[in-house]
């Protein structure tokens, strides 16, 4: 995806930045062919992270980032559309983040499939990680956070995994690619897996089932190890503002070199998931939680072939109080389940907690500031907790 | 006596009438009318692409975007003193808003009715009148005054498709275009007025009228380029 010209996204990036002020674009409609744009630009700024909580890649932070975001979808007929998203993120090179076709095969039915690189089916804040559906400017940790967990590289033994907690912005093993590189967040925002996903959908009932190349917290573009993902989620929407998702997945995360470095079979990560949202009137409530596990072998562990859990739960609350102003809150929490190596059990990542507050004040209905503060705590490393005070303009279209 | 009675009698019908006589003939008034053509390209709003949802979103209603406002800038003396109308109703169905643009005087109260399957909530932030009524369910309606003249855009915050706009005037001498495009301003006083056609956002056309001292129809075609 890197290989499109890349004046080409920086031209039509800057056309985003620049339409933003303005409502969603129709560029064309000749019959039942229509083109639509959409974009958002948004700018966060805070003081430096000295603890690295909101990387999202080695120098990659939420709360210091420019980020402008092109969306497209190309109908054509009833049938058929291309999506797509291109994405500039600081001084990075612009990138395909989202390329695929939606098929609606019975126009009378909701029942859709789509492949390329689709949207992710686990849980519910994955698809609304713009900046213009997040009340705060922070992620909730299950989908940023840093693990110390690597793809393409493994452990030889637990006192070299143990020595990388809390370090998920940089980590080095010795299995595999021995460089130093960001670690896994549990499930990802940052790009979309690839493959094919069904939905359907009634009034009160959705489901969605995705076949992948990747697993959610590694999701992939070309396939590296060989094994297909599978993700689900089901939801029911009560006519009273109530909405409760329940997601599973499980895919192999290890990339094929590191797998058959590592022997014993392919590794799996296996999650299970809920999300509620409950909306009425000035308020909006929005729940979800899941559990993580990772097969990792570690050669001098006691359980040799052990599964590393992470459990995740983050509740959040926006409450409007006048035209164009609404305050918001989120409280989250990242827990890892423990390994032993010899001298009892011990997390193999250190817990993280999170805690977020903030305002929002929209002058204009397509732009909006957001000044917000944040909390973090680390149960261990070498910074263990970090207040930032954080802003953050929106444009979008 | 029976003389004087029957006096009496018919000086009251008399006296009645001679009290008609006295009294100002109601001033003849003059009907605006003729049609509205919008020639330049009016494709319909366009949702954000929705490239993070899992399958096809329903799709809205369209709005009519060839739908326009033709109203006096200036009214005559007494026109503001109109009593306010009834409740006008801005419908939500089939993810739009119904009508797109509505004409109302200020002291009107709009009803926002939620007949769709599925929640929404109507919020506007233009200086004539800003407020957010947040999320409500089918069945359910939610009202707002408008007391102050100006145009409100009206807006969905879960729908970025939906849009519409209510146009809120001191005075009475205002029409919105049917379905054809016709308008008709009626009981216009006899003057020379300046007479605007709003369309889709924006004033596209304006030019002087006179109302003859006799009243009558005047005819006034626009074509909105």
């Amino acid at each position: 995806m890197r290989g499109l010209p890349e004046f080409v996204l920086r031209a039509a990036l800057a056309l985003a930045a620049a339409a933003a002020p303005c409502r969603a674009a129709e560029v064309f409609q000749t019959g039942s062919v229509r083109l639509r744009l959409g974009g958002e630009a948004s700018a966060s700024i805070a003081e430096q992270d000295l603890g690295y909580f909101n990387n999202q890649e080695y120098d990659q932070n939420v709360l210091r980032l420019v980020r402008l975001r092109l969306t497209t979808e190309l109908q054509l007929g009833h049938h058929l559309s291309v999506l797509g998203e291109a994405r500039h993120t600081n001084r990075d090179t612009p990138r395909v983040y989202a390329l695929y076709v939606r098929v609606r095969p019975w126009l009378k039915i909701p029942f859709d499939l789509q492949a390329g690189q689709v949207p992710p089916v686990f849980g519910a804040y994955p698809r609304r990680s713009y900046a213009a559906d997040n009340p705060l400017v922070g992620e909730p940790l299950g989908y940023q956070y840093l693990t110390s967990l690597r793809a393409d590289a493994a452990p030889a033994r637990v006192a070299d995994l143990l020595l990388m907690r809390g370090r998920g912005w940089r980590v080095r093993y010795p299995l595999g690619n021995t460089n130093a590189a960001p670690g896994l967040s549990a499930i990802s925002t940052l790009r979309w897996d690839t493959g094919v996903q069904a939905h359907v959908e009634s009034d009160v009932f959705e489901a969605a089932v995705a076949v992948t190349q990747g697993s959610p917290s590694h999701p992939v573009v070309r396939d590296d190890n060989g094994g297909k993902g599978l993700s689900a989620r089901v939801a029911w929407r009560s006519g009273t503002g109530l909405t409760a998702g329940l997601s599973a997945s499980r895919a192999r995360y290890l990339d094929g070199d590191v797998e058959r470095l590592v022997g014993r079979g392919s590794r799996v990560q296996r999650a299970l998931g809920t999300d509620v949202e409950y909306t009425r009137g000035r308020w909006r409530l929005r729940f979800e939680g899941f559990t993580s596990g990772w097969d990792l072998p570690v050669a001098d562990a006691a359980v040799p072939d052990r599964t590393l859990t992470a459990w995740t739960a983050m509740a959040e609350v926006r409450v409007k109080l006048f035209p164009g102003w609404s305050v918001a809150g989120r409280a989250d929490r990242l827990d890892f389940g423990g390994i032993d190596g010899g001298t009892g059990l011990t997390p193999w990542d250190h817990a993280m907690t999170r805690y977020e507050a903030g305002v929002n004040f929209t002058p204009h209905r397509h732009a909006v500031l957001k000044l917000a503060f944040q909390r973090d705590l680390r149960d261990g490393g070498s910074v263990r907790h970090y207040s930032f005070i954080v802003g953050q303009v929106l444009l979008w279209f | 006596m029976v003389l004087i009675l029957l006096c009496l009698l018919l000086a009251r019908p008399l006296a009645a009438q001679a009290q008609s006589d006295a009294a100002p003939r109601p001033p003849l008034t003059g009907t605006i009318r003729g049609h509205v053509t919008v020639s330049r390209p009016t494709a319909p709003l366009a949702s954000r692409p929705t490239v993070a949802e899992l399958g096809s979103p329903p799709a809205g209603e369209m709005p009519d975007r060839r739908r326009s406002v033709v109203y006096l800038e200036s009214a005559p003396l007494g026109a503001f003193e109109e009593p306010s109308g009834p409740n006008v109703v801005l419908d939500q169905r089939n993810q739009a808003f119904v009508p797109y643009v509505l004409a109302i005087p200020s002291g009107t109260t709009v009803n926002f009715p939620n007949n769709d399957k599925t929640f929404h909530n109507v919020f506007s932030l233009s200086k004539a009148k800003k407020f957010d009524l947040g999320r409500y369910p089918r069945g359910q309606s939610r009202s707002v005054r408008f007391d102050r003249p100006g145009v409100v855009r009206v807006f969905c915050e879960i729908h970025s498709e939906m849009n519409a706009f209510i146009l809120v005037f001191a005075h009475r001498y205002f029409s919105a275009t049917n379905d054809e495009g016709r308008y008709r301003i009626l009981g216009v006083p006899p003057g020379t007025y300046t007479l605007v056609v709003w369309n889709d956002g924006a004033e596209r056309e304006r030019q002087r009228v006179r109302v003859p001292e006799q009243g009558g129809d005047v005819d006034v075609d626009w074509t909105v380029h």
